[in-house]
């Protein structure tokens, strides 16, 4: 008997959230822990597993449609051709009648600078179509949007065979494909890194650790200062800023080929030795393959070295939903670099300068 | 070295090695960590490493120099876990 996928709750406060992305195709296959699908919030991704074996039945929600939490997203069941049962119909709970946007909606909101309930909606869902009608019947209403600045996917002259990406691979787009909405703009300033380095080596002799702890406890830094500057834990949703309530630490880890940004949660709660430990179960979650999608969602600010290889200098990416990334460098002559990625939507160079100059010292040692 | 030494050994030099390091001079009894061949988050992958090449669970209090110092002590350390 075919077994239902149920919507899970992301966020507290989302009764509906957004499907992103489906992995697997009606009939398909699947095996017990097989990603199924990406959900999303303004606040978080989440990706639902398959619970057993067997063949993926009667997803009928479409990307960028909201479904209600608890509703059924799809069903699992023993063959491909499976009935469902009667009652349970095939179409998730969409949210039907109410006014959210699909996905491409959204997106062409923010581009316009307006909100869903400024435009009127002419079928079920507030779509592509209603806001371009909005606009064209009132010139005022948004300012034109800028060209895309994505280019269309071209199709390769050359032979070669399509293969699905991983789940790594995935998240890497996901990120990628947010530079698209954010406008990244980067600042960098150079800094004394001695003091950083005696205050880890000291912390790491106080509490016996195997592992150098400068990079956690940067980050661990990191969140305090986001703490007590709320403007650099946010993002944007519309004309309006969204700050968030914690700040979710996202530190990028190399593992094997893959890239991950696992996430500390609440990290302007931990101590630092909680902190340092907590990323440490992440790295080595990271490292052995076992990381579970709450451990790489829901960042709010993110940090990033490439120290270990001798990088000097590195502009990364921003985390989706997230306007300020911190680049940690290797030094070089005795002196290093800190540099930020940030949203120039919301944040400008003051501010980041401001942030950067108060990561480059160590706690009590300002 | 028992096989154990030498499975140990021989991570530590793929690890190094990825990091430009030459390790395969390493002593049972050299310090790992001030040796310089491997930064944290090698040894961090060095210890995830652990975990499955010899099926055990190691908890964040047991990441100590003494543990994981060498590879004399990682060896000790498999040894007495898996017991």
């Amino acid at each position: 008997m075919p077994v239902p996928v149920h919507t899970p709750r992301i966020n507290n406060n989302d009764d509906f959230v957004r499907v992103a992305h489906w992995y697997v195709a009606p009939g398909s296959p699947v095996r017990r822990g097989d990603p199924l699908t990406d959900l999303e919030t303004d606040k978080a991704t989440f990706t639902v597993e398959a619970e057993r074996d067997g063949y993926l039945l009667g997803c009928a929600t479409e990307i960028g449609q909201s479904v209600a939490v608890g509703s059924t997203l799809a069903w699992i069941g023993d063959s491909a051709d499976e009935q469902l049962p009667a009652a349970a119909g095939t179409t998730p709970g969409a949210a039907g009648g109410d006014r959210a946007p699909t996905l491409k909606a959204a997106l062409l909101l923010a581009r316009y600078g307006l909100t869903a309930a400024e435009v009127p909606v002419a079928g079920e869902r507030l779509g592509v179509a209603d806001i371009e009608r909005h606009v064209a019947s009132c010139p005022a209403a948004g300012s034109k949007p800028a060209p895309s600045r994505a280019e269309p996917a071209q199709a390769p002259t050359e032979g070669g065979r399509e293969v699905e990406l991983t789940r790594s691979e995935h998240g890497m787009l996901r990120t990628v494909l947010w530079q698209k909405e954010a406008v990244p703009a980067y600042l960098e300033m150079s800094y004394d890194p001695h003091s950083w380095d005696e205050y880890a080596a000291d912390f790491q002799r106080q509490h016996r650790l195997l592992l150098n702890p400068l990079l956690a406890l940067l980050a661990w830094r990191l969140a305090g200062i986001a703490a007590g500057q709320p403007g650099i834990n946010a993002t944007l949703t519309g004309q309006r800023k969204h700050v968030y309530d914690h700040v979710n630490v996202g530190f990028t880890v190399q593992s094997g080929a893959s890239l991950y940004a696992v996430v500390v949660r609440e990290a302007e709660r931990m101590g630092m030795l909680d902190f340092v430990r907590k990323l440490g179960d992440l790295q080595r979650s990271a490292m052995r393959g076992a990381l579970r999608p709450e451990d790489v969602s829901g960042a709010t600010i993110g940090f990033s070295s490439m120290a270990r290889w001798a990088v000097t200098r590195h502009m990364p990416i921003l985390l989706p939903q997230t306007a300020l990334m911190i680049a940690h460098a290797a030094p070089t002559g005795g002196v290093a670099s800190l540099g930020a990625t940030y949203d120039h939507r919301l944040l400008h160079g003051a501010d980041v300068v401001g942030t950067l100059r108060a990561l480059a010292v160590p706690p009590g040692k300002e | 070295m028992d096989s154990i030494h030498q499975s140990i050994h021989s991570k530590i030099v793929e690890l190094a090695k990825a990091l430009g390091h030459d390790a395969r001079g390493l002593k049972p009894g050299d310090q790992i960590p001030a040796s310089g061949l491997l930064d944290s988050p090698a040894l961090m992958e060095l210890i995830a490493w652990c975990e499955g090449e010899f099926a055990i669970e190691i908890g964040q209090d047991e990441l100590t120099l003494d543990n994981f110092g060498t590879v004399d002590a990682i060896a000790a350390y498999v040894a007495r876990v898996r017991k």
